[in-house]
This record gives structure tokens, C-alpha cells and sequence, in this order.
């Protein structure tokens, strides 16, 4: 048995919901070791199908717009980006017809995450989110020993709404990850409007972080936003992100938003200002580009969509179950190790998604182009033949 | 005017304090003692203007930086990690600077205002207080203040200098000194032995007292007896140095800064980091700065050459100023700053915001480019009322 899983094994025997927001810290951990390991690979070189980005980048006229930005003798970057961050609010406000007053811009959604969880949970007010789930909120949360409640998904890969209700109960804050990271799955559409409504209602000084940075690769039908009800009552947030249909994960940025009261207590945290002034040229350039034509975003998720339909029936064809992705990357039940099943990936010059414990033969794989997932499959094919002989 | 313009006249509407003015109270006003900043209440350029008001270089970061950022803006669709140059490469580059240092003991921020939050946050406590200067750089107050940690401010020397003797008293329980060396606004720096004294002070009468010096302004530097104290942060468990390419390197917009301490040290810090919070292009910029060491001399000596003209600009008529080794400096005008601020406003000068409780008679004005400075001067002599003959006649 691995050290991890049986470090994992150990956790468990504790058995209470807070043992497991312990194991979701260290896996936090885990990556970043694995991200240090990973620095001697030729980026050019990888297909990496990690970290979910998206392959094809913000657009060729949004990386003119920063390189113009950097002004005749590139003198711009020699300021401090104050003056940039109008605008973007402007835009932002403008594309979803709200005030700015309801946004809060932040150096990726990650700040907005962290902001969300210094703001509403404490040593007596939990955080509350799913295991798995994206770990931000929960790596922070025990950095400054705030409490945790973690509650495994339902069989079939799901928030356990259930379970979330009641663990919600005293709570401050819960993390509604939808769709999921890591598992790709997306909570019913009636269900999970009808349960918002509901835990709301038990708890009236909850607050629910809805984190949507995934939502342009929805493909269920009736799936809407958050946001529309994020602005009528103040306990609700909408996070959303550039890093993902927008292409832009490595000039962080993402925003909030939110009732007017609610982005104002949201502010108070978001100490200093770590956006850079091409970040806030790219963003703003890529929404001026949406307001003329919103066809960026929906193209990309069309080309995202028929990348995952062909992993996932490749997948399907082989006789692997995954779960019912929704976002950039699909969850798949590899039937071997997940550890194992990266390494021997990795090998043949591909990387795939970490452990997600407890789900210890699950891989989260992120969609590239159709080119990097026809060659992927092609190595998945000779990984998985090789463990089926090796168990025969 | 430009449309961005016209909207952010409308939003501040009559009655509101004109943009000119809200650009001179400078960037720290606005977000490093308020914590947040108020974008609406935010101008856009003026390019007639002249912006001396917030330490920041003028000609921005040099050829090879930009032709990095070229080089690598493909790469913005990659988390930092997976971008060429990674957070991680840059610490290993930045290691080799200083003797001894591994790649272990750098910690990237996206600029170093996070070392100093960070610093705060992970030092300071309900009885371990916040020591700085009355007149230092403000951001670890408003940490402070945000999280309800207790600060002591100690009165600055006659020179405006930070009084290390009583700051070192003071230390003594502390959680965290704030060592802003050089100081801003003052610009004045203490000598390499002094600084040592007071670190080996501190660690032998108060040893779960950290000290955070910060040399944001170390490569203006020209005092002979200055030396960076990047040794005493390798050496000492309880001393952190900050450092930012914000000032010298000439990218305050791209937010790139760091920390150098034991490896001990280092992770207290980063445990309160911001997820990739460093951004590619940042990362891109340094390494192509790194690549270009005569440029940065090239910008200390420009400075140092604007910086002097400046400072005899008011010595010569009778102005006292501090011995300032920054990008900017601390001059006594004699009239408030509001009153200094405003005046040269009016001619599209902005120079620095009220630095409490020196705002009665000083004023703290950035080195901009030698042109902007003769044209500056010019200014200045109109407002304070200095006829051009009667050189030496100002108030002292
Ligand atoms: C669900 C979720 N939220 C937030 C983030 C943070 O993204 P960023 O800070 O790049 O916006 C991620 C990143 O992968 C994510 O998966
Ligand atoms: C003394 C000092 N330290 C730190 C900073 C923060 O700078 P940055 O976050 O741009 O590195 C400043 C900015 O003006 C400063 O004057």
C-alpha cells in the first residue's frame, strides 16, 4: 500500500466529516511537490492533460492587444496597474448587465475563493464543500484554522445534497463546485435550485460560494447561472474565471459576482492588487470581443464538447465507466491505480490528472484539442493493455 | 476626451474631488492604507501629465524583459507551472544571487506588497504587535489594521530616518519589525552595521521577534556604507528580506516581487500565499531582466542623475531634504502637502499624498525622467513662490 494511502486509511478511521477536509489538504500539498517535479519537462514537448486549460488560448487578437499594451517603448509595465482595473469592471458589469458596484475583480478566481472563505467561515463556522472538490477554499481554511466539513459524493459522482443539507446546519460557508472539479459532474438543474432555496431557508446566515468556472462547458440543458439569484439575496456569490474558456490561465484573473453588501465585505480582503496591467488589457480586450461577438466562447466549447464526446467514447468503447463530464476534463474509472496509470502516462510523454483519494482508480483527464486526445487515446490503449496483461 | 474619461467624470460628478487630485494622492493611498481601491474614483491618463506621485519608473522595464514577454505571451493559457519559465525557475535564478541561498529559501509574490501582508499574517498576534516607523511605508499597518493586530509606531529620527535604537527597544515582544530600508516616503537608509546590530539585538533579546527587511529600493542605493542585508535573512531564522521589481526593474504593472529567508522562515510565509499568484508574462519579464544586468545599472545611474538634479533643485534655493537614495524624495516645502499637491496639479504635476503626521510642511515627490523633472522644477519653483533670481530665499 502506497505511504499516501495509507496515511489516507488512517484519516478514515477517524471517521468524522473534518477527518476528511484533512485528506483534501494534503493531496493540496501533494500537487504543488508534483508542479516542482514537473519544471525540467519541455512544456512544447508534453501533451499535458493536467490542469485543465484550454489548449487554443485567448484568441491571436487578445495577445496583440497586451503586446500593444506595452506601449511604444514598453513604458506601460513600469506603472502600477490602478488604472486598469475601471475598466475591466466596467466591461464585466456591462456583459452581465449588472452594476460594478456587483463586481469584484481578483488574480484568478483562486482570490475570490480565498476572500469568500476568510470572509464567511471561522474556527466556529465551517466551511462546508464535498470530497472531493477543488481544494482552494479548504487549503486556506486550514492555513488560518478555520473549521472544515467535508462530505463524500453520492455513488454516481454527485454532491450529496443530502448530506451537504445537513452538515450545512451552524455552518458558514459552503462551496458549491458546479460542475465539479475533479469529478466533471453537474448537480440537476432542478434539484440543485430547489436545495439552494432550501439550505438557505435552515440556515438563514449561510453563505454559498457558487464557483462556475467551468460553466461554458456545460452541455446539459436547463443549466443556468447562478448569478441572477446571487444578486437578489446576498448570500449567495457567483466566482467565475478567465483560466478555463477563456484561455487566459496564466494572467490570473477571475471575478465575483455579487450583491452590492456582500462584494463590499468581499473587498475589505482583497489586499493589494496583484493583477498586472497586460492582464487587465487581455480581459478587457476579450469582453470587448464578446459584446461584438459572443461566438469565442460558444466555438470553444463546441470544440471542447467533440474533443470529450470522442475520449469518452473511447472510453465507453473500451469498457471504462466515467462520470457525466460537463467541463474541460472528464473523471474515468482507469480500473488500475491512479498513481500507477500516470507514471506509465507519463513515460510515454503525457500527463494526466493527480490522485483525487478516495477515489483511488479514478483519473481526471483534461481536454485538449481532438489532435493531443487521438493521440492520447492511442497511449491510454497501450497503458491500459499493459496493466489487463500484466493482471492476467 | 476619451470615452473611459468622460464615464469616470460623470461617476464622480460635481462636488467630488477632481481626478488630477485623486491621481496625486497616489497609489498607496488609495490602496495600500485603505486596502481597497476605489475604481470608480480612478482617472485615466492624462499623457500630458506628469506622474511623480508613486515611486514608479517612468521608462518601464528594459528591451530584453520586453522581448520576453513577446516571446512568451503564447503561453498565457498555461498555469504558471506549466508556462517555460516558472515560478520555480525564477526562485532557482534569484537563489543564485545570494550566496548560500537554494531555491527553498525564495518565495515569489505578485509584487512584494504580499511578503509584507504575509509577513503580518503570519507573525503578528493578539499580543505580538507590529513594530515600524511613524513615517514608513503603510501597507503593514493597514494588514494590521484589517486583522485587528496590535502595531506600535515609533517616532522617526531628526534626520526622518527610522530610529533603529527605540524601534529595537520596541521589538521586544514583538511579533514582526517592519525594517523599510531604504525608508519609504523618506528615502533614507541606515548602513549595513547598524543593521546588523540591530538583527543580532533583536534575536538575542527578543528571539520570537521576526524582522522583515525590506529593500524595495536597493538598487537606487549610492550611500557608501549600504550594503543589501540578504546575508542577515540567509543566516538568521527571524529576518526576512522583500524585494520587488517593481521600482528599479521597472514593472510595478507586472506585480512580480520576493523574499529571501531560511527555508524554515520561507514556508511560515507561503503557507499564506496566493495559489499562482505570480502571472507568466511577470515571469517572463524578470527572466528576461535577469538576462540584462547592464540595463539596471544603466536605469540606477539615470536615476541617480535626476535624483541629484532634483535634490539640488531645492537645496540650492533653501529647501531642506532628506538624504534620500530612492526613486524619489522627502522635501520640508513649508506648506502642507494638500497645498503643494494641489498647486502643482493644476499644471499636471502630481507628486505624493499627506504622509501623516509630516503632512503640515513636507512633500514626497518621485524621480520621473530628467525631462519631466526640469519641466517639474519649473512647477515647483511657481508654486512654492520662488522668483527665478532669488535662489536661497525659500523657507527652512
Ligand atoms: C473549480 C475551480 N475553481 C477555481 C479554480 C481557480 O482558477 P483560477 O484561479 O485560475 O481562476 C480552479 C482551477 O483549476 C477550479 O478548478
Ligand atoms: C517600501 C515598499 N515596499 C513594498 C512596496 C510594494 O511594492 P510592490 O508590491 O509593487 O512590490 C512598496 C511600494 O511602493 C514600497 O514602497
Amino acid at each position: 500500500m502506497s505511504q499516501s494511502r495509507r496515511n489516507f486509511m488512517k484519516t478514515m478511521g477517524v471517521g468524522a466529516a473534518g477527518a476528511y477536509a484533512a485528506t483534501l489538504i494534503s493531496t493540496r500539498k501533494q500537487e504543488s511537490i508534483a508542479f516542482a517535479a514537473e519544471t525540467g519537462i519541455p512544456v512544447d514537448e508534453v501533451i499535458n492533460l493536467a490542469n485543465n486549460e484550454n489548449p487554443m488560448g485567448p484568441g491571436q487578437p487578445v495577445l496583440d492587444t497586451v503586446i500593444e499594451s506595452l506601449g511604444t517603448h514598453g513604458e506601460t509595465p513600469g506603472r502600477y496597474p490602478f488604472m486598469k482595473a475601471g475598466p475591466l469592471d466596467d466591461a464585466i458589469a456591462a456583459k452581465w448587465n449588472v452594476k460594478k458596484e456587483n463586481v469584484l475583480v481578483g488574480a484568478g478566481s483562486t482570490q475570490i475563493l480565498v476572500n469568500a472563505t476568510q470572509t464567511y467561515t471561522s474556527n466556529s463556522h465551517a466551511l462546508v464543500g464535498s470530497l472531493p472538490t477543488y481544494e482552494e477554499c479548504f487549503g486556506y481554511a486550514a492555513t488560518v484554522g478555520h473549521k472544515t466539513k467535508a462530505v463524500p459524493l453520492t455513488s454516481d459522482y454527485k454532491m450529496d445534497l443530502d448530506h451537504t443539507f445537513y452538515a450545512c446546519k451552524g455552518a458558514g460557508m459552503l462551496f458549491y463546485c458546479n460542475p465539479n472539479n475533479p469529478v466533471a459532474s453537474l448537480v440537476d438543474p432542478a434539484e440543485g435550485a430547489e436545495f439552494i432555496k432550501r439550505v438557505l431557508k435552515m440556515n438563514k446566515d449561510l453563505r454559498i460560494l457558487v464557483d462556475e468556472a467551468y460553466i461554458d462547458y456545460v452541455t446539459t440543458p436547463g443549466h443556468k447561472t447562478m448569478m441572477k439569484e446571487a444578486l437578489e439575496d446576498p448570500r449567495i456569490i457567483v466566482a467565475r474565471t478567465f483560466s478555463k474558456a477563456y484561455g487566459m490561465a496564466g494572467l490570473r484573473v477571475g471575478y465575483a459576482i455579487a450583491h452590492e453588501d456582500t462584494i463590499k465585505e468581499l473587498a475589505k480582503y482583497n489586499m493589494g492588487n496583484s493583477i498586472s496591467v497586460l492582464t487587465y488589457a487581455a480581459a478587457t480586450a476579450a469582453l470587448a470581443r464578446d459584446a461584438k461577438d459572443p461566438s469565442f466562447i460558444t466555438n470553444e466549447s463546441q470544440r471542447n464538447t467533440e474533443a470529450r464526446s470522442f475520449t469518452r467514447k473511447w472510453f465507453h468503447d473500451h469498457g471504462y465507466k466515467d462520470t457525466d463530464a460537463q467541463a474541460n476534463f472528464m473523471f474515468v474509472d482507469v480500473k488500475m491505480p491512479v498513481e500507477d496509470f500516470q507514471a506509465a502516462c507519463r513515460a510515454e510523454g503525457l500527463r494526466v490528472g493527480r490522485p483525487f483519494p478516495p477515489l483511488w482508480t479514478h483519473c481526471r483527464i483534461s481536454i485538449g484539442t481532438m489532435d493531443e486526445m487521438q493521440r492520447a487515446v492511442k497511449i491510454f490503449d497501450k497503458v491500459l493493455s499493459a496493466a489487463k496483461a500484466q493482471a492476467a | 476626451m476619451t470615452l473611459t474619461r468622460r464615464a469616470f467624470l460623470r461617476t464622480v460628478g460635481p462636488g467630488a474631488p477632481s481626478p488630477a487630485m485623486i491621481t496625486a494622492r497616489g497609489r498607496e493611498a488609495l490602496e495600500g492604507e485603505f486596502g481597497v481601491v476605489e475604481t470608480a474614483l480612478i482617472p485615466p491618463p492624462d499623457m500630458d501629465e506628469i506622474r511623480i506621485s508613486s515611486n514608479e519608473n517612468p521608462l518601464g522595464p528594459g528591451a530584453s524583459a520586453i522581448q520576453s514577454i513577446k516571446d512568451n505571451v503564447s503561453y498565457s493559457n498555461k498555469y504558471p507551472m506549466n508556462s517555460p519559465i516558472t515560478d520555480t525557475a525564477i526562485r532557482t535564478r534569484l537563489a543564485t544571487h545570494y550566496d548560500g541561498a537554494k531555491t527553498e529559501n525564495i518565495v515569489i509574490a505578485p509584487g512584494s506588497g504580499e511578503v509584507l501582508r504575509n509577513c503580518v499574517r503570519a507573525f503578528c498576534g493578539p499580543s505580538r504587535p507590529l513594530v515600524t516607523g511613524e513615517l514608513s511605508y503603510g501597507s503593514p499597518v493597514s494588514t494590521a489594521e484589517l486583522f485587528d493586530l496590535p502595531v506600535k509606531k515609533v517616532p522617526n529620527q531628526a534626520d526622518l530616518g527610522l530610529d533603529l535604537d527605540k524601534m529595537a527597544g520596541a521589538a521586544i515582544g514583538a511579533g514582526l519589525v517592519f525594517l523599510c530600508n531604504p525608508n519609504n516616503p523618506t528615502g533614507t537608509a541606515h548602513s549595513k552595521r547598524a543593521i546588523t546590530d540591530f538583527v543580532r539585538f533583536v534575536a538575542k533579546e527578543s528571539p520570537f521577534t521576526y524582522i522583515l527587511l525590506d529593500e524595495a529600493y536597493h538598487e537606487y542605493v549610492t550611500a557608501a556604507n549600504y550594503e543589501t542585508g540578504a546575508d542577515l535573512a540567509l543566516r538568521y531564522r527571524n529576518v526576512l528580506l522583500g524585494r520587488t521589481f517593481s521600482k528599479a526593474y521597472g514593472m510595478a504593472g507586472l506585480r512580480m516581487g520576493y523574499a529571501v529567508a531560511t527555508k524554515e522562515t520561507a514556508a511560515k510565509i507561503r503557507a499564506y500565499k496566493l495559489t499562482f499568484g505570480a502571472n507568466v508574462l511577470g515571469l517572463a519579464s524578470v527572466s528576461g531582466s535577469l538576462d540584462d544586468p547592464d540595463h539596471l545599472k544603466q536605469e540606477v545611474v539615470r536615476n541617480t542623475a535626476v535624483r541629484d538634479y532634483t535634490i539640488d533643485f531645492f537645496r540650492s534655493n533653501g529647501y531642506w531634504v532628506t538624504d534620500a537614495q530612492t526613486n524619489f524624495i522627502f522635501v520640508k516645502t513649508g506648506m502642507t502637502a494638500k497645498a503643494f499637491r494641489d498647486g502643482c496639479a493644476k499644471h499636471k504635476v502630481m507628486v505624493g499624498r499627506d504622509f501623516p503626521p509630516y503632512e503640515k510642511e513636507y512633500a514626497r515627490i518621485s524621480i520621473g525622467t530628467m525631462d519631466e523633472m526640469k519641466r517639474a522644477t519649473e512647477v515647483f519653483r511657481e508654486v512654492l513662490g520662488i522668483s527665478a533670481t532669488d535662489a536661497g530665499s525659500g523657507s527652512n
